[in-house]
Order: C-alpha cells, then structure tokens, then sequence
C-alpha cells in the first residue's frame, strides 16, 4: 500500500467509528446534532473510500478488485453509498446506529489484512479481462445492500424485542391512546411529513421492515445480474458457464434464500419479525459465500485464505 | 327432511385437483428451494468428482453410509438432485399456469370502484380537503397514476402494473434456463487437448477421443483439423506467468482457411467449435546433438522415485541417456543408462549450454511447451444467456411497487385511500402530499374541518 492511499483507509476508520458513536448518542441521549455529524462522518467515509480505490487504480493499474482488500474497500464504499442514498431520500431513525458499527467492522478487518492479502499484486491471464471490473463489482454491491438489509433487520430485531419489553410497562396504567380523527365514520390515518420515516414505534417497526425489503429486493436482482456476468465470464474465459465451483454454488445458494425470502414475504405474507429472521439468515448466506468459501473444497475463486 | 345430496366430483379429479393444489403452492416452492440450497451445501463441504473423497475424511460409519448412499462425492449429477430440480421444474410450472397467470390477469385490470365503507379496509386513509375532483385528479396524475373516473362522483387510480409481471417473466426465464440447460446437456461436447508447436488433430477426434463430456444428441464434426502454430507466454518476472498465447490455424483439405491467435479471455471459433487457451505444461525439449536439431518429448511420472518429466533413452554418441527435468526452473539433469538397465546422473545443464558428450556435441536449448486447449461446442448458450436476462428483467420488475388509490365523495371533500404492493409508508407519504397539494390548510391542522 502506499502511504496517501493509507492515509485514505485511516479516515475512513476513523470516520465511520465516530459515527458510530454519535448515531449511539442520538438515539440514546436525543441530540439531534450528533446524527447530523454522524452523517457527515457517513459521507466522508464514502469519499475516502472512492478515493481509495482510485489510488489503488492508478497505482496498480487495473481495477481494484482482484484481492480480499480492494473487493472489501469497494463493499465498504457500496454500503456507504446505499446508506448515503437511503439516509438522504428515507431518514431512517435506527439505520445509522446499526449500520456504522457493521461498516466499521469491515474497515477493520480489512486494515488488520496480511500484506499479502493487501498490496497490489499482477493480475494471473484469467483475472485479465473487462469483465472482473463488471462482475466482481455486481458482486460486491449486492453484498453491499444485503449488509444493510441486515443492519435493518437488525435494528428491527432490537427494537422488536426491546421495544416490546419497554412497550408493555408503559401500558401498565398508562394513558389511553389518543383516537384517531375520523371522516363519514371512518377512522383517518395520520398524514406523514414529506421525507421523514414515521414516527412511533408500531411506525418504526413497519418502516423498518419495509426498508430490509426493499433493500433485498434491490440488491437481489443485482445478486443475479453478477453471477450471470460471472457465467458469462467463465463461458468466454474456459468455455463453461456454471461449473458447481463452491464459490458459484454459495453465490446461487444465496440467491435462493433470498428468493425464498421474497417468495415468503410476498406471497406468505412473513412479515416483521419472521422476515427479519430470514434475512439474517441470508446475510450468514452472504458471507459464507464471501469468505467462507476460502475454506471449502479447491475453488476458482479462492482468494481470500487467513490461514 | 330429506337432504339433498351434494354433487360429489369423481376421487380421480378430486385427487388431480388436491395434487395440483399441492404442486402449485409456495410452501412446497419454498421447500424446493432450500432443499436444492441444502444439497448444494452438501457439495461445497465434500470434494467432488472423487470417489475416495470419503475415504480422506474423518468420518463416523452411519455418516460414511449416509453419505455415500447420497452419492456425496457426485452431488449434482446424482439422480437425486435431478429429482429435486425436476421437481422445481414441476412446481414452477403449475404454480405459473394455477397461481402467477391468474394473480396477473386480476393485477392487470383496472382496479374497481369501491364503496366509501370499504375504504375503511385500506392501509392508507386521508382526508381531501377541496370540492374540486380535478385537482385531486390533476395531483395524482402529476406523480405518475392513470387516473379514471367514477360513476359515483369519485376516482380509481393506479401505477406501477407492470411489475406485476415481475413473477411471471422470473418463472418464464427459469423455464428457459433449465431448458437450455437440459438441451445443452443432450448436444454439448466437451474436450481438453494439448498441442505441441506445428502438431495438428483431425476435429473428429477432438470432439471424439478427447471428449470429457458429450451429449448422445451431439453433432459430428469431420473434414478439417487444428494446427498449433506457435505457443509462447509472457511473464512479469521469471516466476509469474503474465499470459500465454496460441496461434492456432484450421486445415481444411490441405489449407488453411482460418487463423486466430488466442490466449485466456481470447478464444476463437469455427465451425460451431469453440477453442479456449486453458493451461500449458512441459511437452518435450529442444536438443541439438551431433549440430542436429530435435525435439524429444517428456512424460511426467516417477519411474526412478523423481518428480518431474522424463524423456524415453536418448542415443547421444554410443551411449542411452534419459533426460530429467524436475520443473520447468530446473536445470536438465542427463541420465546414463547403464549396463544393467539402471540410470546414473552423468551431468546437469542449464538452457543454451553446450557439452560433449562421448565425443558427441551436445546442446540444451530449453524445454519446450504443449500448449492445452478446451474444446467446447454447446448450442444451448443462446438459451441460457435468454434465460439469465429474461430472470434478471423478472427480478429486477419486482423492485418497482404497484400503488391503487381510490377517492369518494364526502361532506368537505373527498376522503382518499389507497393500498400498495409494498409498506404502506411510502403510499403514505406520496397520499399526503397530493393532501397538501390539494387542501394545505387541513395537512396543517391534521383534522378535517
């Protein structure tokens, strides 16, 4: 690595980790300040992670997608641009604080990598192709949202089974719920502000939810796109598109969770916390497939080996 | 008082009808699905395509007998799977023809007129403050709805319908998936060669003797052959091969009629024959004895304990050497064939040195390379790559949410509701703005006058 793209990696630590504490603060002492910084912190880590697939670029000469480090950076930047995006169009309340800890998981991981998993190393003649940059980086943005699709499972798990506790000694002798206006008898639902995620914790708990679908339902055709363009690939580079390789097979055996995922939630109507479950499981999917297929039988794609 | 009986359909049709039932339900789509994830988990954790693969593994004995009784080392040609994908295949398409087709064509329709009571039922309920139909119906329109009147004096609206066919299009692109697939393994040849430099092979033993894989519908290809011209890599350092090249012309009656150079990512094809640069090795090596060029080809094994590749006796001056090269990074190692038939090391050399041998000049100029090429003619790619875009259009319709609004008549206004495909929180808040569009005055107080 070289020192300015290290530099680089050091914000976007040290980014993403204030953030993480100050989405905490938001949430728990209620300063609205604190998630506005965090934010800023969110943003600045997005453009210290672009920055630093660009050095990589420069240096290296070819997209920085071919070792366990640049394919983490670029996950990284995927999550923060997802996050970014979300934050800004939705306002989700507990996104950021589930979020911003798993992001930094990532950047630490990827900063304690062995130089050998790290550096720039040359491309091997199958690597060598236009398609790594089309395929690895599908690859790697689906992975992206299925991340938050899991922080927002997440938060709704935590604010499910915490909120329900809290919930439940309020009530005890607490006061009867406001009724709601009604009109020709029937009863009004609240109108939202433009842009803000509601309010309430039956509110939230919808809101987030619907936001854990829709991030797999974005992330999930992406997920096919890339192991399409990886069978597009394998056919022009050996003349075989699917091979059962371990990497693939993980790759396919995600999409079929999620698959079932959307199948459940939408024609089984699985909603919150059974939903919230099934997207768990698909994120161990993510990863297994990610980096546990380093240790399975002999791959194609093993590139990533600790040990 | 008499009963009547009811008409009882015949057990046959009953018991067609629950099966189809069955086959068409989500539970056993779901089940499918992960039944097919499991078994692939099972070929990922055990080797495949090695029948002792077992044997390596520290396995209990009802563990062993289970798995081999699952044919665990050939998962996915194991006939079980192809149950299960048949299965999938099954369930597919019943659950297409008795679920997704009738679901699309009630999707496809305008939604009805409902009463104001049953507005009560949508997730979405607001109050409009204005007398004017067209402004509701003007805000709408403005955000993307198809906006239709109705006879009551209020409106149906609705976007987003297409993705509707988001099901149908995924199930229509894994039908065409697994049909290629299928028709790829009834025709498709599969062939790995190696090349030596100006060697050339007939393509009806490429696709024949050489064939890992062929289908019994593959077709048979004859009348011209392929000649390896020249083979060389590229490294970024002695150690680190960068690429390695073929060029490679197709013979037919004696003439070249095409020529390609290939290399991985590179390859070339004719006559519906795919050509790949898959891998290299040591063929042979490049010696000049007695000023007399020749090749002499290697074969890998261990006939004196040794890996690496030998040459068969080589006659150099009166005596028999056996060449020896551990690795392509080694030097030559010359063997003399003693009276007893038994091999003794005499020298060792490395690439363009020159010794005497017997009274024999004797040159090593280096090792020379095969090149290896995979063979592949499968007419199902068209399918399958059809089939991969059509599932990704499927999926990728599924992102997009249908939204239906209704708006009746009440005293002040109308009251709008609506219901979406999705988490009624985004209806809810594209509703109220359209509300405060129309009637700031009651989003700012919240309430209906």
């Amino acid at each position: 690595m070289i020192q300015f793209e290290q530099t680089l990696v050091t914000v976007l630590l040290w980014a993403v980790l204030a953030s993480s504490a100050l989405f905490l603060v938001e949430q728990v002492m209620s300063q609205v300040w604190a998630g506005t910084v965090a934010r800023v912190g969110m943003g600045l880590g997005l453009v210290a992670s672009a920055g630093s697939m660009v050095v990589r670029y420069v240096y290296a000469g070819y997209p920085p997608l071919s070792n366990l480090f640049e394919s983490l950076i670029f996950l990284i930047f995927g999550a923060l641009l997802i996050f970014v995006v979300v934050d800004l169009m939705l306002k989700p309340k507990y996104l950021g604080m589930v979020a911003a800890p798993l992001v930094f998981l990532l950047i630490g991981f990827a900063s304690v990598l062995p130089a050998r998993l790290k550096d720039a190393h040359p491309l091997m003649p199958a690597l060598q192709s236009y398609w790594l940059k089309i395929h690895v980086s599908l690859m790697m943005l689906s992975y992206s949202a299925f991340l938050l699709a899991f922080a927002t499972a997440a938060a709704y798990l935590v604010l499910y089974y915490v909120g329900a506790r809290k919930a439940r000694l309020a009530t005890d002798g607490g006061p009867a719920l406001a009724s709601a206006p009604q009109v020709a008898g029937i009863s009004l639902t609240m109108p939202a502000s433009s842009g803000e995620a509601p309010a309430g914790r039956e509110g939230q708990l919808a809101f987030l939810d619907d936001l854990t679908f829709r991030l797999i339902l974005a992330g999930f055709p992406v997920l096919g796109l890339g192991i399409v363009t990886g069978g597009v690939w394998a056919n022009h580079a050996w003349g075989t598109y699917w091979s059962w390789d371990p990497k693939e097979t993980w790759a396919l055996i995600t999409w079929l969770i999620y698959a079932g995922y959307l199948h459940a939630r939408g024609l089984r109507a699985w909603r919150g916390q059974k939903a919230a479950w099934l997207s768990a499981i698909g994120f161990i999917s993510v990863i297994v497939t990610y980096l546990g297929v380093n240790y399975l039988s002999s791959s194609l794609h093993t590139y990533g080996k600790l040990l | 008082m008499a009963t009547i009986p009811t008409p009882m359909q015949p057990v046959p049709a009953r018991a067609s009808r629950a099966l189809l039932r069955f086959w068409s339900s989500t539970g056993v789509g779901i089940g499918l699905m992960l039944a097919i994830a499991a078994a692939s988990i099972l070929g990922t954790i055990v080797p495949q395509g090695d029948p002792t693969a077992l044997d390596h593994l520290q396995l209990s004995e009802p563990v062993r007998s289970v798995l081999s009784a699952l044919d665990a080392t050939n998962v996915y040609a194991s006939g079980w799977f192809l149950v299960l994908l048949g299965l999938f295949f099954l369930n597919l398409l019943v659950s297409t023809v008795r679920v997704v087709l009738p679901r699309l064509q009630v999707a496809l329709r305008l939604p009805p007129e409902v009463p104001l009571a049953a507005q009560a039922n949508h997730p979405v309920r607001l109050f409009v403050q204005t007398p004017e139909l067209a402004r509701v119906a003007s805000a709408l329109r403005a955000r993307g709805y198809r906006v239709f009147e109705g006879k009551g004096g209020g409106l149906v609206a609705h976007k987003g319908r297409w993705s509707r066919l988001s099901a149908l299009v995924t199930h229509v692109g894994l039908f065409i998936l697994l049909l290629s697939a299928l028709f790829t393994g009834l025709t498709a040849i599969k062939s790995r060669i190696s090349l030596m430099p100006g060697e050339s092979m007939p393509v009806q033993q490429v696709v024949g003797d050489f064939a890992q894989r062929r289908g019994p519908l593959a077709p048979d290809k004859r009348g011209w052959g392929v000649r390896l011209d020249k083979f060389w890599m590229e490294h970024y350092d002695p150690d680190t091969v960068k690429q390695f090249y073929s060029d490679l012309s197709i013979v037919r009656d004696g003439r070249v009629v095409a020529q390609k150079r290939i290399w991985v990512n590179e390859p070339f094809t004719y006559d519906g024959i795919w050509f790949y640069q898959s891998f290299w090795g040591l063929g042979g090596l490049d010696l000049s004895i007695g000023g007399k060029p020749q090749r002499v080809e290697l074969r890998d094994g261990k006939p004196m304990g040794l890996k690496g590749s030998f040459t068969r006796p080589v006659t150099i001056g009166k005596g028999q050497y056996i060449l020896y090269l551990g690795s392509e990074r080694m030097p030559l190692i010359l063997m003399k064939v003693l009276a007893g038939g038994s091999p003794q090391p005499v020298a060792q050399m490395g690439p363009g040195q020159t010794m005497t041998l017997e009274g024999t000049p004797f040159r090593y100029e280096g090792p020379a390379y095969y090149s290896g090429l995979q063979a592949k003619s499968d007419a199902g790619i068209p399918g399958i790559y059809t089939g991969f875009g059509v599932i990704i259009l499927g999926t990728a319709l599924a992102f997009f949410s249908l939204r239906q609004v209704w708006a009746n008549p009440v005293e002040g206004g109308f009251l709008l509701s609506g219901r979406s495909n999705r988490g009624s929180d985004g209806l809810l808040r594209e509703l109220s703005s359209v509300v405060s569009q129309c009637a700031p005055v009651a989003v700012k107080e919240g309430l209906p006058s």
